[in-house]
């Protein structure tokens, strides 16, 4: 006969817990890596040697910081986890702190990530190469950087999913205290005349 | 009738639809129903038509539906998106 307890699992701890759901969030996104929300990040001083010698950018202005895209991310996951900067540990995108805080549960947050990727993807495929994300999010605030850079051809569609995947991060994955990439009054092929119209009918 | 006046590039976007109407370098942001709006004028529609596609497809009374649709369609006569073709 089997032991009551044969099925029994042991508990997780809190601690494992917020991993997991980390864990299971953070290995399916790797946007905050890819530059889709940021266009760097901060450093410690005592980090700039190692940033270097990985390859990384190190910026140096009134905050030490560093580019984005990173190097090493590979696909959605980090390929230097156990060595990476302290402020890739510390990170909490908006998304990640609703549902650590259980005011989002991770379904939900997995199909805002797969929405998100999906829009990232979109841009990647229009981006001519050599183009960062942070350099593609550039274009609607700097039109002309977008038409000297971008197939003619192909620019109204970057810039449309440029607004697409920016609007969507703005609205789920950068924090309310970071302020919003997409300005609204910024969104016209030619520079910062217009503003986003928002057609809203909800009730009809 | 009702026919697009202009042709945008579209994204999806979760619930949301963006367009961009290139020629202009104008942005739009529609709503799901809006988006759905905007579909059914794929093809030149009468309001009559319209209406009936968001009843069937929006849980709304039909004094309600008709009076937000008018107002949607006029917006979008008035933006440049739309036209009133003679019949």
């Amino acid at each position: 006969m089997l032991s009551p307890m044969a099925d029994a699992q042991p508990i997780p701890s809190p601690q494992a817990a917020e991993m997991s759901i980390g864990s299971q969030l953070c290995t399916k996104c790797g946007l905050c890596c890819a530059g889709a929300l940021h266009d760097n990040a901060s450093a410690k001083p005592h980090e700039i040697e190692s940033l270097r010698k990985r390859g990384m950018q190190v910026v140096m202005g009134e905050e030490l910081r560093f580019a984005l895209p990173c190097p090493h991310l590979k696909g959605t996951s980090c390929g230097i986890y156990d060595d990476r900067p302290h402020v890739c540990s510390r990170y909490r995108c908006q998304l990640l702190r609703d549902v650590e805080a259980g005011t989002a549960d991770l379904p939900d947050a997995l199909l805002k990530v797969r929405e998100a990727r999906r829009l990232h993807d979109a841009v990647q495929q229009l981006m001519p190469a050599g183009m960062s994300l942070p350099q593609a999010r550039s274009i609607p605030r700097n039109p002309q950087y977008g038409r000297e850079n971008v197939d003619p051809e192909l620019y109204p569609a970057l810039f449309l999913h440029v607004l697409a995947l920016m609007r969507y991060v703005d609205q789920h994955f950068r924090h309310s205290d970071e302020g919003p990439l997409l300005s609204e009054e910024v969104l016209t092929m030619d520079g910062p005349v217009e503003r986003l119209r928002k057609d809203r009918h909800d009730h009809v | 009738m009702y026919e697009r006046a202009v042709q945008l590039l579209e994204a999806e976007v979760a619930d949301e639809l963006l367009a961009l109407d290139a020629d202009a370098g104008e942005c739009f942001a529609f709503n799901n129903v809006a988006a759905s709006i905007w579909g059914y004028l794929g093809e030149p529609a009468s309001i009559d038509v319209l209406r009936d596609k968001l009843l069937d497809e929006y849980d709304v009374s039909p004094d309600q539906c008709d009076a937000e649709l008018k107002v949607f369609l006029d917006v979008l006569i008035q933006r440049g998106l739309l036209r009133l073709k003679p019949s």
